[in-house]
């Protein structure tokens, strides 16, 4: 059965849809995240790219919390096994400068997969849902943090690893600000566009029925710890892809890219953007980004307090997030306009 | 009842929780493509003698064959992808996704627009294809859920209570479906409605406190003076 999913071609299930006023939206964001560069450069363009790279990092976050209905609580310790396995690679080991990237790149998402597949191998087929798996994760990133500080020699301790060089493939370098941005508008581009494909197709229905009732989807004859392990590590390998190509970007690795408050802030990103959209995750992120910049602008001190506040409004305005707010209520728009017919 | 080969098989099925036996000693024979059915007071065994077969519970003790192989500790959806599909007391369908969505999980291979139609002309959904499933009526939830287990194109049907909450005609709608299926897939359902029972004609097992104590035609049951003491009761 599992194989009969993987089969299946993404998309063939859902409906086909017009070029309606989303799709408009959509296209007109993608052409000025395109043409961005013509008009800004410097910091300012490696900050968007920042953006663009977090935002594939809540889009990880959100395929699986997001698809599941489980909340992982410590996705920044696939985000930092990202990036220190890139960091790690690049200044520990004597590697042909023309692969380093990759390998280093490879390496955190090997690794951030790995972690993955055996810590949810026990506790996916161990039934552990809900509020444990949260726990259970949350934990996983206080022990990832605890080894990034206490192992100096390898990971620099407290001050983390300076000298990561910027990503480069065969020749061809993305040092400077520019290419960079345009390597993480790629790379967020085709998980976005792949991670929707998948979900548009059988796998997303299943995941979605797991959510609803996860027994009857066994008596189904799925096997359902199975799927949540597979969405799990690619979750995981999508957060290290991310946290690689920030260290690569930015030249250096931290703890705080480990930290149990890079995993809340990421569940605020994707919360702000309504789990389960995945969209929703980019968009999330880039308002959180974009308030963050105008209140620190007024006031530094203010951030954590103004965060803080929005976030519970939002869940107490929005409790199934902005997003799904949006589409729900656009789907009544259809349903009422089709009565009228 | 003439079994020659029987499909599923229970030998000395029991089933205890702590010191209270649910289930003891079951033994019985389900032939290919028969209607049976299960009838029993509330708290007989019944839900949990199903929950055994498709392996949402283990079994204490005995054995239970589907064909050649042993099932009892199985894991359920191992047991789903050898045949054996299972409609729940409680409908058990998928609220957030529509009604043709809940086939396109439930069926073992990806459905086809023919098949799909099919499925939904054969349990009545062909208006509500779009419809969330959370806001169809109960009956219609009864009729997704069959047409769900159905669309696994199984060998054994299991269907727990199909007509608790239905009106009359559907009541009697869905014992004229199950009767098309005498032939084709092996059917145990359960029920508390005698009335759809005798209609069904089908070979009914009577459970009471766990254990089997008639079983047989209808007709025979239904003068069974022991079945008629703890449950049918005396006219």
């Amino acid at each position: 059965m599992t194989t009969t999913i993987l089969n299946t071609t993404p998309g063939q299930i859902t409906r086909k849809q017009k070029l309606g006023p989303a799709s408009i939206i959509a296209i007109g964001i993608i052409l000025a995240l395109l043409i961005l560069p013509a008009f800004v450069q410097g910091y300012t363009l490696t900050s968007y790219r920042d953006v663009l790279l977090f935002a594939l990092f809540a889009l990880s976050l959100d395929l699986f919390w997001g698809k599941t209905g489980i909340l992982s609580f410590g996705h920044a310790t696939f985000f930092g096994l990202g990036a220190y396995g890139m960091a790690i690679m690049s200044i520990h080991f004597s590697i042909d400068p023309a692969i380093v990237s990759l390998v280093g790149l490879l390496a955190g998402v090997g690794m951030a997969a790995l972690v993955a597949l055996i810590v949810g191998y026990f506790i996916l087929y161990g039934g552990v849902r809900g509020a444990y798996f949260t726990i259970v994760t949350l934990a996983l990133t206080l022990i990832a943090n605890h080894v990034a500080v206490g192992w100096p020699s390898v990971t620099g301790g407290d001050s983390g690893l300076i000298g990561v060089p910027p990503f480069s493939i065969l020749g061809w370098s993305f040092a400077d600000p520019i290419s960079s941005y345009y390597l993480a508008l790629i790379v967020l581009g085709a998980c976005l566009l792949s991670s929707m494909w998948v979900m548009s197709g059988r796998l997303g229905l299943i995941l979605t029925a797991i959510q609803d009732d996860e027994i009857k989807v066994q008596t189904l004859g799925y096997k359902t710890p199975l799927l949540l392990l597979m969405t799990f590590a690619a979750s995981a390998a999508m957060a290290a892809l991310a946290g690689g190509l920030y260290a690569a970007g930015n030249g250096f690795v931290a703890p705080d890219m480990i930290a149990l408050l890079l995993s809340t802030e990421v569940i605020i990103w994707v919360a702000v953007g309504g789990s389960g959209t995945l969209v929703g995750a980019v968009i999330g992120t880039a308002i959180v980004w974009w308030l963050q910049q105008k209140i620190s602008s007024i006031n530094a001190s203010a951030w954590p307090i103004v965060i803080g506040t929005f976030f519970i409004l939002l869940v107490l305005v929005f409790p199934k997030g902005p997003a799904a707010f949006v589409l729900d209520k656009v789907k009544k728009l259809r349903r009422d306009k089709e009565d009228d017919r | 009842m003439t079994v020659t080969i029987p499909l599923l098989s229970l030998r000395n099925v029991s089933r205890s929780f702590g010191t209270f036996k649910a289930v003891t000693d079951v033994s019985e024979d389900f032939g290919p493509e028969e209607l049976n059915c299960i009838i029993g007071p509330n708290g007989a065994g019944k839900s949990t003698l199903l929950n055994m077969i498709c392996g949402t519970l283990a079994v204490s003790s005995g054995s239970i064959h589907f064909g050649d192989e042993s099932i009892g500790g199985m894991s359920g959806d191992k047991i789903a992808r050898l045949g054996i599909a299972r409609k729940f007391q409680v409908p058990s369908v998928f609220p957030s996704l529509s009604v043709v969505e809940n086939f396109h999980v439930s069926a073992s291979n990806a459905l086809s627009a023919n098949e799909l139609d099919e499925i939904l002309s054969t349990v009545n959904l062909s208006v509500d294809r779009d419809t969330t499933a959370s806001e169809l009526p109960h009956g219609k939830k009864q009729w997704l859920e069959i047409g769900m287990a159905l669309s696994m194109q199984p060998k054994v049907l299991l269907l727990d209570e199909p007509t608790a909450g239905l009106s009359v005609d559907e009541t009697r709608a869905t014992s004229e479906f199950l009767r098309t299926l005498r032939g084709k897939v092996t059917v145990v359902v359960i029920e508390h409605d005698m009335a759809f029972v005798r209609d069904l004609k089908a070979h009914t097992m009577v459970l009471h406190h766990g254990k089997v104590i008639a079983s047989g035609s209808f007709e025979d049951i239904e003068n069974n003076d022991l079945v008629r003491d703890v449950y049918l009761g005396r006219r």
